[in-house]
């Protein structure tokens, strides 16, 4: 299995304060990896350090055969994500912004840019300013831009923040689907244990900035690698609160 | 990188605030050049100034090219700090492009704002000098005995608007490092403007030293019109061409080693 995704021993300091302590974590073609943690465990630093937003003292970050550090262009290319509430220029439409995140690949035609919007249910609210979205929309209309020019792995933090549970089942719809029919690999961070449980068939958890756990399935959903029949929030609070030591 | 620069120019172009500051910059000139006519029609005031309609684009790039800075340090001020506390600049950097592309692509906004604005300028001192006054037989540039005949006035005129694009440039940089720096709009205006005033203010004291200030070329159209016989052409370029160089290195260098957190 080839493996898209690949970050050894990633060490993130601000002054004294360190954020990811020695990170380590691996995702292959076609996984859905859930990427779970408890607030200020280190999930967004791990996001923005892997997207290069923010630089790392220690360790490398490979994506899709590329160190980021070395050739970031080629790593990132390839890649599609949406980190934490996306932001658009929001005096202008979707429509509009989606158009301008699209100058930046080769290729993209108007058609591809309305299969992203009919994929996240947008394309009646397109032409709309952004302004007059709702968070959820904006949410959807990040992930359309992460899909835009069909990356093999596509990076969500948080993606159904801000979505009303129909919303919530839509996007776990779509990802799933994207999954099975197109192959694109998913690294999705949440603190929703139990979307993380229905359609992950990987967990790594996250403490302290670093991987506590990693729960591997051969099928979704992962609770299928949760050792005694225990559900993921049980699990992970044990984990994660310093609970009874666990397998 | 002629996708970012692409996409920093549409952004530019959709602004609203670009063309705003732009009938800001026209109304000044029209001001100007109704207050020339008034003080050459009303009688009882001696100072008289010459002018026609050749005159006018060199009187007005002298006179308004302090209130542009103030302008364009309005507009540039959040060119960098807006779009990273608004969350837009990080969209920007998970696309395939270098960080060094971005800088460039805002060098580039900051190239095409100074250019589009001194041609608003010299456009409306042709209109309205030609409007106002008569076209005149010379370009006589103020305040000196200096004038040129019609066509080689306009191509002068022309070369001394395109000199003075290198000093805006120049001082525009360090609005947009302070863009950076300050990761705040409002900050970063109010310090440009506060190192446009301070460097007016010194100007005064430097003597000598005035040469190595930035603020001090702003008047290269006038240095170049009176065939830099106060100051070689050499330092006339060479001094901001040298801030160009200094602060987009500078520019890169930070933005390079940013963390963008928004």
């Amino acid at each position: 299995m080839k493996t898209v995704l690949e970050v050894n021993s990633l060490e993130k300091r601000y002054k004294d304060r360190v954020v990811l302590d020695g990170l380590n974590l691996k995702v292959e073609e076609g996984d859905i990896y859930g990427f779970l943690g408890p607030n200020g465990a280190g999930k967004t630093t791990a996001i923005r350090a892997i997207l290069g937003l923010i630089h790392f003292q220690k360790g490398n970050v490979i994506l899709n055969g590329y160190d980021i550090k070395k050739d970031f262009r080629n790593a990132i290319r390839a890649v599609g994500a949406m980190v934490e509430t996306p932001q658009f220029l929001d005096q202008y439409n979707g429509l509009w912004n989606l158009r301008m995140m699209a100058k930046f690949y080769d290729g993209i035609t108007e058609k591809r840019i309305d299969e992203a919007l009919e994929i996240v249910g947008m394309k009646t609210r397109a032409k709309d300013r952004v302004r007059t979205y709702s968070m959820g929309m904006k949410q959807r209309l990040g992930i359309a831009v992460a899909l835009l020019h069909r990356p093999s792995l596509v990076i969500l933090d948080e993606p159904t923040n801000g979505l009303d549970p129909q919303g919530i089942k839509e996007i776990r719809e779509i990802i799933m689907q994207l999954s099975i029919e197109q192959n694109m690999t998913f690294f999705i961070s949440s603190h929703i244990l139990s979307e993380v449980e229905s359609f992950c068939n990987k967990v790594g958890i996250i403490k302290d900035g670093r991987i506590i756990k990693e729960l591997t399935s051969e099928k979704i959903p992962v609770q299928y690698a949760i050792p005694q029949n225990r559900s993921l929030e049980e699990y992970f609070l044990e984990l994660t609160k310093g609970g009874k030591q666990v397998e | 990188m002629s996708k970012v620069i692409k996409f920093e120019l549409i952004k530019l172009f959709s602004s609203k605030k670009f063309y705003i500051i732009g009938i800001m910059i026209l109304m000044l000139c029209i001001l100007l050049s109704f207050g020339i006519r008034m003080i050459n029609t009303t009688e009882g005031i001696s100072e008289q100034i010459t002018m026609n309609g050749q005159s006018l684009p060199v009187f007005l790039l002298l006179n308004t090219v302090d209130v542009m800075m103030i302008f364009l340090a309005v507009l540039l001020g959040g060119l960098i700090a807006d779009d990273y506390r608004g969350g837009t600049l990080k969209q920007t950097l998970i696309k395939p492009i270098r960080r060094s592309d971005l800088i460039i692509g805002k060098v580039f906004v900051v190239m095409i704002s100074a250019v589009f604005y001194l041609a608003i300028i010299m456009l409306a001192g042709y209109v309205l000098g030609a409007t106002i006054f008569e076209w005149g037989n010379e370009l006589i540039v103020h305040g000196t005995e200096i004038s040129f005949p019609a066509l080689e006035g306009i191509l002068k005129t022309i070369l001394a608007y395109a000199l003075t694009v290198i000093p805006v440039i120049a001082f525009q940089l360090i609005v947009l490092l302070f863009s950076l720096v300050l990761t705040n709009g409002g900050m970063a205006i109010g310090a440009g403007i506060g190192v446009l005033l301070f460097l007016q203010v010194i100007s005064g004291f430097a003597g000598g030293s005035n040469k190595y200030l930035v603020n001090y070329y702003f008047q290269i159209g006038a240095f170049y019109l009176s065939g830099f016989n106060d100051i070689s052409a050499l330092t006339s370029l060479s001094v901001p061409l040298a801030y160009i160089l200094v602060l987009s290195m500078i520019l890169l260098n930070l933005f390079n080693k940013k963390d963008i957190v928004y």
